[in-house]
């Protein structure tokens, strides 16, 4: 059991869904889905990373932030390491790759809430941060915990572009799904098979958690009507 | 306090309405869906973001403007101290009845003022439940709690009762009023239920596609609706239509009396009306009548307005009921009364049975037809139409019924019909005349026509003018059509109307154009038809193109390209066929008239 692929890899998991899920609700908050052009082209920018190939990801990700690229060049001036092949490396493509996870569940709840409500907390005198606090984020909860739930899940398993950005360094890069595919390369099946199942326990009683946890939040929307 | 607003946008929801609410005013937006009224509501709370406008509240410390287009002041809803009831309540489901209430407390203030709200509404024991356990009535009583929470400047409600039961409705109306007694600020409501806004509001305004089209009373409204789209709006259901005619005998203009035909074409019946002098003559309307002004018999009764009608239906809802009546004229009008049942019994109305009623012109209110600026526009543009325009005299008569004369010789005072005639076309720049002798030709021979000199008055001769005057009327047209062919209409003048002048020639030209799929407009003048008549090239055409057809067959045979214009002007029958007619010319206008003299070597040979 490879202890800190599965420590780095909670890691990973935790830093992506909690920066994501706040951008998601500040996102769904300011700007609302809205029918025009530009609109619509942020819906696909969004979705963009679910159909994408992670091989696909993972070669602009090298682009964009590698040795080659300004941000690659800036960081290595200011810090002294690359950006390709580092914990804040994995860390930002799996950012990218998790945003319509985090980001689509939150934008469909917060437009379930009905246009009256937020009328009605504006003409009670409360600001729009105001409203973001006291009324949005109550009223789309579960929303907003379906998308912890599945950004959360989704790091642990990605792979692909994390192998592609991040190789498989320990402690740095090697998340438990590349400690396991480098098992199974070096043919140390068992050892593979005991993170496998390590993490298919971990991921079922994290779902099963959250996901009873989002189930029984009381869904105030439908009990309206 | 008080509330000002003005509203003006082209898009994306139309608004144009303006209008003032002050404290302790109920007012109520009223229209069909889709007629602005929740928007402009939106507008006024700072939900909606307006194009162009101005909303002002005015209280003892000065004037809060909300908002200004033009100088870019947009205030944002939570900085407008509005209260707002929706239709569906708004309440925040995860938020207990108090919470909701607290929620809209001005910061610091203290949740007893929460508290002390509810009490006031009735709402004992109910802090902690969630609007999901609260029935209609509470959660709209919570919603008003909340709308007060604020210490609103305003309050506004938005269809606010229509989601609860009936029952719930009246308590809340009397919570409502109740509110007013303690509370006096403006409050705007939006209804489409017509009853509610009669029963709260101090004044009502009505609005469709964004526009107002009435503020006032709710009695006044009712009474007398600005036009015909109001009228439908407030639930008017005997709604008929007419014509209004402008007054025209010396005592019609003396009492102020006009003229509504009630009904379309010759069939229609002329009723007496009170003339405000607010519309133009043969304007098309829609008349109402106020249910106190009609008086009832089974029988026959007296008078102006009278008619008599069948009973169709008679349908007794205690207090009331409910009677429908087929009036007795040519294009049965239906009508429907809600009496009182004493009444009904009183007259023991069964049905079949015929009643005459009584139509009291001071009931009688009429409203322009509600055109839209295109319509308008059009209407405008047909009138302004420049068409040439021709015209025939027929000057061929033998004036049998005077004892033979040639009437359009007739002199009223030393002139001649005819040059009066020829004077009144000049007058209206008709140059293109011809006019058709027959009868005397000697007579028309050494004529003074010196005011036909400017004109192109053409005189032909129609040796057969005995046979009739259809051959006068072919020779004129034949005539006119090698003279001056492509007039786009002809005027055809008798020679003997004495009083036709250029203000009623210019009359019927504008008919023509109003009327701008008629080939002809024939006046008509209490049942009788008037002359002139005046006819497209068409008719013109189609009349020379066989031998056979005269213009009044023509106009027989293509009855809706002939397009009736009621008038009253007398003009337009008047004429001199008998002694008598002359006789009365002579007293009531006291000209001077004379008959010409005829040598008897002129006399055409009588067959």
């Amino acid at each position: 059991m490879d202890w800190s692929a599965l420590s780095l890899s909670l890691q990973l998991a935790c830093l992506t869904a909690l920066i994501l899920i706040p951008l998601g609700i500040v996102m769904a908050h300011f700007f609302p889905t809205s029918h025009t052009n530009l609109s619509y082209a942020r819906e696909a920018l969004v979705a963009l990373p679910l159909v994408l190939p992670p091989t696909v990801l993972g070669y602009y990700l090298l682009v964009g932030i590698g040795g080659h690229s300004w941000i690659g060049r800036w960081f290595e001036q200011a810090t002294g390491g690359t950006l390709v092949f580092s914990f804040l490396g994995i860390l930002i493509a799996s950012l990218i790759v998790n945003i319509p996870f985090a980001l689509i569940p939150i934008q469909r709840a917060f437009e379930a809430i009905p246009q009256d409500l937020k009328d009605a907390s504006s003409t009670c005198g409360l600001s729009s941060w105001q409203r973001l606090l006291k009324i949005e984020i109550p009223l789309a909860l579960k929303g907003i915990l379906s998308a912890f739930v599945m950004t959360f899940a989704h790091t642990l398993g990605e792979f692909g572009v994390i192998l592609m950005v991040g190789g498989n360094i320990p402690g740095q890069t090697r998340t438990l799904s590349i400690a396991i595919y480098d098992q199974v390369q070096t043919l140390e099946m068992a050892s593979a098979g005991v993170m496998s199942l390590s993490l298919l326990i971990f991921s079922f009683i994290a779902l099963l958690l959250t996901q009873r946890w989002s189930l029984s939040s009381k869904d105030y929307l439908e009990n309206r009507k | 306090m008080s509330l000002s607003v003005e509203l003006k946008q082209t898009g994306p929801i139309h608004l144009d309405l303006q209008f003032e609410c002050h404290s302790g005013e109920l007012l109520a937006l009223v229209g069909p869906s889709g007629s602005g009224k929740t928007s402009a509501l939106r507008a006024i709370a700072g939900l909606l973001p307006v194009l162009s406008g101005k909303i002002e509240l005015a209280d003892a410390q000065g004037r809060h403007v909300w908002l200004d287009t033009t100088q870019h002041i947009q205030l944002p809803s939570h900085q407008r101290r509005v209260g707002m009831v929706f239709q569906n309540y708004a309440l925040f489901p995860h938020l207990t009845a108090l919470e909701n209430i607290a929620l809209a407390l001005p910061s610091g203030e203290s949740i007893e003022i929460a508290r002390q709200l509810m009490s006031d509404m009735g709402l004992i024991d109910l802090h902690q439940r969630l609007p999901s356990q609260l029935s209609g009535g509470q959660r709209q009583r919570v919603a008003l709690a909340r709308a007060f929470a604020r210490n609103p400047q305003v309050l506004l409600l938005d269809e606010a009762f229509s989601a609860v039961d009936y029952p719930t409705r009246k308590t809340l109306y009397e919570e409502l009023i109740k509110l007013r007694e303690r509370i006096s600020i403006p409050i705007v409501m939006v209804t489409h239920d017509l009853r509610e806004a009669r029963l709260l509001s101090d004044r009502m305004c009505i609005l469709d596609h964004g526009q107002s089209l009435q503020l006032g009373t709710p009695e006044q409204i009712i009474s007398s609706p600005r036009n015909h789209r109001v009228a439908q709006l407030v639930g008017l259901t005997d709604i008929f239509s007419g014509t209004f005619i402008q007054p025209q005998h010396p005592e019609q203009i003396a009492n102020r009396q006009a003229v509504l035909l009630w009904g379309q074409g010759v069939e229609a019946f002329p009723l007496t009306i009170n003339d405000k002098g607010r519309l133009p003559d043969q304007t098309e309307v829609k008349w109402v009548i106020a249910k106190e002004f009609i008086e009832m018999s089974k029988l026959p009764i007296d008078g102006i307005n009278t008619l008599s009608a069948q009973v169709t239906r008679v349908r007794k809802l205690g207090e009331i009921s409910s009677v429908d009546f087929v009036v007795n004229l040519p294009f049965q009008p239906l009508m429907h009364f809600e009496l009182s049942t004493r009444l009904v019994n009183d007259l023991q109305l069964v049905c079949k049975d015929t009643i005459y009623f009584h139509l009291d012109p001071r009931g009688i209110h009429i409203m322009p037809v509600y055109t839209s600026a295109a319509h308008k526009h059009s209407e405008k543009q047909k009138r302004d139409r420049v068409l040439q325009i021709g015209a025939v005299i027929l000057a061929a008569g033998q004036g049998s019924r005077l004892g033979g004369l040639p009437k359009p010789l007739i002199k009223i005072n030393g002139q001649t019909i005819l040059e009066r005639q020829l004077q009144s076309l000049m007058e209206l720049g008709i140059q293109e005349v011809v006019v058709v002798t027959g009868s005397y030709p000697e007579a028309f021979k050494d004529l003074n026509l010196n005011v036909t000199q400017q004109s192109k008055a053409i005189f032909v001769h129609n040796q057969a003018a005995q046979d009739g005057q259809a051959s006068s009327v072919r020779l004129a047209l034949e005539t006119m059509q090698t003279q001056f062919p492509d007039q786009d209409a002809v005027i055809m003048l008798l020679g003997d109307l004495p009083q036709i002048n250029a203000a009623d020639l210019r009359q019927l030209i504008e008919q023509f154009k109003i009327r701008s799929d008629g080939e002809c407009v024939l006046p008509m003048v209490q049942e009788q038809r008037g002359n002139p008549v005046i006819i497209s090239q068409k008719v013109q055409l189609d009349v020379l193109a066989s031998p056979a057809k005269t213009v009044r067959n023509w106009m027989d045979e293509h009855p809706s390209a002939v397009k009736i214009w009621r008038t009253e002007n007398q003009n337009f029958i008047f004429d001199f066929d008998t002694i008598e007619n002359i006789e009365t010319f002579q007293t009531k206008t006291g000209a001077k008239v004379e008959l010409p003299t005829l040598d008897p070597q002129t006399v055409f040979t009588q067959s």
